[in-house]
């Protein structure tokens, strides 16, 4: 008797264990955040967020996972060349970066 | 209590613990896939997209759908081996068919779920981290799900049938 309850406890904790997961957490990637970058005097001036070139020049918005990404902004005129800075990306948020000729805002 | 009903007993146990920690192991292994991406916003999806994604949902349907057919080959063939009271040597070859058809089933359950994320954050990309792993996981799963079938069926039909026909000319 003893050891029928035993297993019955033990499947109902391995059964917890089995759905705790799925109740808990879901199975769907985690929600990611958006980063708007932007620059003046012009648009166009060619991102890249963390080292990556990106094909969209600014004014752009991006969907990425929350973390800290390294931003900058460069065009060929010099009128735009904003160096690296790091802005924070929260899940379900919108972050806007603007380059103002040579610095973020 | 027997012997037998205590073997029994301990079986169940492994196999809740062992399910326990394999259900562990595939959902770290989920959160730890999705790796780094950076996809830029699309108001809505062009029709070049709307085509990619409708041949990957057709895809993702075809391997479900055979892997469906897949877990009904397996249980049959078991039933069969049960009832011809055959040796169950490649028995391990069916449970590990049907885990990995069972993973395959889920991964494709988990690229549908990912397909969603990507539709109502507005980017477009099915070789972005959470929907490429998946994808890869859900195919590869069902493949080797396939060929350990292959060996239970090849196995149970050739080699346990010689086996009998051997024995069954030794006894005349």
């Amino acid at each position: 008797m003893s050891t029928n309850m035993a297993l019955l406890t033990i499947k109902m904790a391995a059964c917890w264990a089995l759905l705790y997961p799925t109740i808990v957490l879901f199975q769907s990637p985690g929600q990611p955040g958006r980063l708007v970058i932007k620059s003046t005097p012009e648009q166009g001036a060619a991102i890249t967020i963390n080292g990556q070139a990106m094909k969209l020049p600014t004014n752009a918005t991006f969907v990425m996972p929350p973390g800290k990404y390294s931003v900058t902004a460069k065009n060929p005129n010099g009128n735009v060349n904003c160096p690296s800075q790091d802005f924070p990306v929260s899940a379900g948020q919108q972050t806007t970066a603007t380059c103002s000729g040579t610095h973020w805002e | 209590m027997t012997n037998a009903m205590k073997r029994a007993a301990a079986f169940r146990l492994v196999f809740y613990l062992g399910a326990t920690l394999f259900i562990l192991i595939v959902w770290q292994y989920q959160k730890h896939m999705t790796g780094n991406w950076i996809e830029p916003l699309i108001p809505s999806l062009s029709n070049e997209q709307g085509r990619e994604l409708d041949a990957l949902l057709e895809m993702n349907r075809l391997i479900t759908t055979l892997g469906t057919g897949l877990l009904a080959a397996i249980g049959f063939l078991m039933v069969n081996v049960r009832q011809a009271k055959r040796g169950t040597e490649a028995l391990w070859a069916a449970c590990g068919s049907a885990i990995c058809v069972g993973l395959s089933l889920f991964f494709g359950y988990v690229v549908y779920l990912g397909i969603i994320s990507m539709l109502q954050n507005q980017y477009f990309d099915l070789d972005v981290g959470p929907i490429l792993w998946a994808r890869q996981a859900h195919f590869y799963s069902f493949l080797l799900g396939v060929v350990l079938f292959g060996d239970f069926a090849f196995h149970n039909l050739y080699v346990e049938e010689a086996h009998e026909h051997k024995h069954g000319t030794a006894d005349h």
